[in-house]
């Protein structure tokens, strides 16, 4: 008896115990055994092996005319994916890049997280901490694919988690935290969440919480279960996971709940960290009867403990109906008008408005979210002057109310909750003065306004008209460029918020209003970007590689950036650059030097003031004034 | 139909005629004996193992004395436990080490009187062997004659590339 001679069929025996090479090296060593390797039958069981957790749901055809196809195909699935599973739990900066790629394979995918992480065992003693993170890692994936067998490994793993005499390492804990974080900004996906999940994993979470108290005492473990149910995407996840937070008092569990916010909303940590730096920056919540949950980053100041009933204060937005005649409402005007008056509000970097209490800022927000829902265009010339006195006499702020009311139980209610949570945290919480800086940016929402009119989010058929701004990293990132420092690079020119720059192919010249932060890679293509104020109306987001410095020889008109009064306070001769609102100053003369090229801007005229130009503000009872008449009437 | 009990021993006849008596429990850990037993009833004459000589009946006897505490694997019963490892029990290794011949055999006779822990074993045990080596090696381990030509050897090597980068 040779092995030559056994039958096919122990040879297919022996095949299940090796190894796709092992087996293609038994195939390849004679014309008898090579019968096996186009054996379809054989490779059919082989690819049958993918599935044999969820054989029901399994994506594996029933028939196929080549099983070998079939195999390798699912095996190439499992080679990228295993990949990715190796790399994410290293390669922090870049984690989302791999979720996202992870997320894209689809549900296949998903199968073979399914395999990884019901095979292994998370108690094993050879287990280390990665192959643990790997294995949360893995869950909160299949959460996040919406794979039915998330829920039956949430609560396999919560025993363990709850598990008061071997508690899992907190760093391990917290690395679950950190991916199930990571998985958040991509709930919204709606194919991938049908309802009915949603709500399984959600009632799953509750469940665990409910019939483990340990997890309770564990606060991480909870906030991972938390977060999970917020993964999702049921709304009824969010009051708890707010709740949750707010009853951490510790500065620990304070900067948890610091990180996990950040992470919620798919920032940075760092861009966030800067935010909550600018006083008065709000978050708001969507929580339970229409209410908003707003939470006061600047309170949860890591430094100073503070009683956590300031975390949260309800604020109550009445709902108001929807005012048909209003739907004609002068659009352009209105917001040409906000745009004017909002830059007038520019609070000082270091310090906030004297009269910056909640009640005022919650207003802000409100003008601002109203502005914006106007999506006004700040790249068309011209704007600024033509309506302002008209926009005057047609405001009412009384209806600007009732409107902006009725937007946001309008975004509540019809669009998905990604959405609205990205439209409050973007353009409501970044703070006034953050908000100036990304004023450049606008255009950006511009567009994804026009989406969300168009009821298509997500959806690629309408062109987006800068689709280069529309990323949505950049946008983020010009957002907490206040605080992101100016300017990065090593190798390269190193540009400041304020410098003037030459951009050699459109032989123009650039104002620099934003840098987007690095991502962290220095390569050619990638950050800082920085975005430009043109000499007309127009925001660029360019290029480190396509910019120079300004030539010295060069004469720069500051008056030729008609909007370089928002950004900027003044021009100075010497450094031949703006200077930034937010650069401290010990010459505080530049105040007193009146009427600034904004307003020759804003009467179509240029004003000047002999050599030195200089931006200046609205006067303080301007403002003040401006602030009354924010008070909305009680009066129908 | 016979109850198991009625009948403590069964004989079992190699097909080099030799009759060997063994524990009707023993016996039923092969599945073929088994039904047989069951549709039969009572078989007093020595039933005939056409397919295994002597000395390999008496190793599988061996192999099923050893293991017939053990539980009978539920038929439809997950296999992914089964077919991921492939350990072997100290007892079951130090039986397998036999030389090649008697290992085939003894697979085929597993096979045949459908033994499938036994068939696993053996199967378990080849894979082993294969493991981590080249078609060279399995060749000159099997004593495997190389019937292909240069280019078909070639394309075979090209069309199997997918599998190697694991």
């Amino acid at each position: 008896m040779s092995f030559a001679k056994l039958p096919r069929e122990i040879i297919g025996c022996i095949a299940e115990y090796l190894s796709d090479a092992d087996f293609l090296s038994l195939t390849s060593c004679s014309r008898h055994l090579h019968l096996s390797a186009t054996d379809n039958y054989l490779w059919r069981h082989r690819a049958q092996q993918y599935q044999q957790w969820d054989p029901r749901r399994g994506s594996i055809p029933r028939n196929a005319k080549n099983w070998l196809d079939v195999y390798q195909s699912r095996r190439k699935l499992e080679k990228h994916t295993k990949a990715i599973l190796d790399t994410v739990i290293y390669d922090v900066p870049w984690r989302h890049k791999h979720i996202f790629k992870l997320l894209k394979l689809g549900p296949e995918a998903g199968e073979y997280l399914e395999q990884f992480v019901m095979g292994a065992d998370i108690r094993e003693n050879s287990a280390t901490n990665d192959d643990l993170a790997r294995l949360l890692f893995a869950g909160c994936a299949l959460t996040a694919l919406g794979r039915q067998n998330a829920i039956r490994y949430w609560k396999s793993i919560a025993p363990v988690m709850a598990n008061e005499n071997d508690p899992l390492p907190v760093e391990i804990l917290e690395k679950a935290l950190d991916f199930s974080q990571c998985f958040y900004p991509y709930s919204h996906v709606k194919t991938v969440h049908p309802t009915s999940y949603r709500k399984q994993l959600y009632d799953a979470s509750r469940l665990l919480l409910g019939e483990y108290p340990n997890i309770k005492a564990y606060p991480i473990a909870e906030q991972v279960v938390c977060i999970l149910s917020a993964i999702s995407g049921y709304s009824r996840a969010y009051p708890a996971f707010a709740r949750t937070l707010s009853r951490y008092t510790t500065r620990r569990e304070k900067y948890i709940l610091f990180i996990s916010l950040a992470h919620s909303l798919g920032l940075d940590v760092q861009s966030f960290h800067d935010w909550a730096t600018i006083p008065g920056t709000l978050l708001f919540i969507p929580g339970e009867n229409g209410r908003y949950i707003s939470i006061d980053l600047t309170s949860i100041e890591l430094e100073k403990a503070t009683p956590p009933t300031t975390f949260f204060s309800d604020l109550t937005i009445t709902r108001a109906l929807p005012d048909t005649s209003t739907t004609q409402f002068k659009r352009t005007s209105g917001r040409l008008w906000l745009i004017t008056f909002l830059s007038s509000l520019t609070p000082t970097n270091s310090q906030a408005p004297e009269s910056a209490s909640l009640d005022d800022y919650l207003k802000y927000a409100q003008i601002w979210a109203l502005f914006i829902f106007y999506g006004y265009d700040a790249t068309t010339p011209g704007n600024m002057n033509v309506h302002r006195r008209e926009a005057m006499t047609v405001i009412d702020f009384h209806r600007l109310a009732r409107w902006i009311n009725f937007h946001s139980t309008f975004y509540e209610l019809e669009f998905n909750r990604k959405v609205w949570f990205d439209f409050v945290h973007d353009h409501l919480a970044a703070g006034i003065d953050a908000f100036l800086y990304n004023l450049g940016t606008l255009t950006v929402f511009d567009t994804a306004l026009y989406e969300i009119e168009g009821r298509s989010w997500l959806s690629k058929e309408i062109p987006k008209p800068r689709s280069n701004l529309l990323n949505r990293n950049i946008w983020m990132g010009s957002a907490g460029l206040n605080a992101c420092g100016n300017g990065y690079d090593q190798n390269r020119i190193r540009y400041q918020i304020g410098d003037v720059v030459y951009r050699e192919r459109y032989r123009q010249y650039y104002a620099i209003v934003g840098i987007q932060p690095d991502s962290g890679v220095n390569t050619e293509d990638q950050g800082p970007f920085y975005i430009t104020l043109s000499q007309g109306y127009d925001f660029h987001l360019l290029k480190p590689t396509s910019i120079s410095p300004c030539p010295h020889h060069q004469n720069i008109d500051p008056h030729d950036f008609p909007l370089a009064g928002v950004f900027f306070k003044r021009w100075d001769k010497e450094q031949r650059r703006f200077i930034p609102l937010s650069e401290p100053e010990d010459d505080e003369d530049w105040k007193g030097k009146m009427m600034t090229r904004r307003l020759s801007s804003q009467y179509g005229r240029r004003v000047s003031h002999g050599e030195d130009v200089a931006f200046v503000p609205f006067e303080k009872n301007d403002m003040v004034a401006g602030m009354e008449g924010l008070r909305f009437r009680n009066d129908t | 139909m016979a109850t198991p009990s009625t009948q403590a021993t069964v004989k079992l006849q190699s097909n080099d005629n030799v009759v060997i008596e063994v524990e009707r429990a023993i016996a039923e850990r092969s599945v073929l004996i088994k039904n047989m037993l069951e549709d039969c009833g009572e078989v007093t004459d020595a039933i005939p193992i056409s397919n295994v000589n002597e000395s390999i009946l008496r190793k599988v006897i061996e192999w099923c004395e050893h293991h017939k505490n053990d539980p009978v694997a539920a038929e439809n019963e997950n296999d992914d436990s089964r077919k991921k490892t492939t350990d072997i029990d100290e007892w079951d290794q130090k039986f397998m080490n036999v030389d090649q011949e008697m290992l085939f055999e003894i697979i085929l006779a597993a096979n045949f009187l459908d033994i499938k822990p036994l068939l696993d074993t053996g199967c378990k045990t080849v894979a082993n062997m294969i493991k981590g080596k080249s078609p060279e090696e399995i060749r000159k381990l099997f004593n495997i004659q190389n019937d292909f030509t240069p280019e078909e050897e070639e394309q075979i090597r090209r069309e199997n590339e997918w599998a190697e980068d694991r």
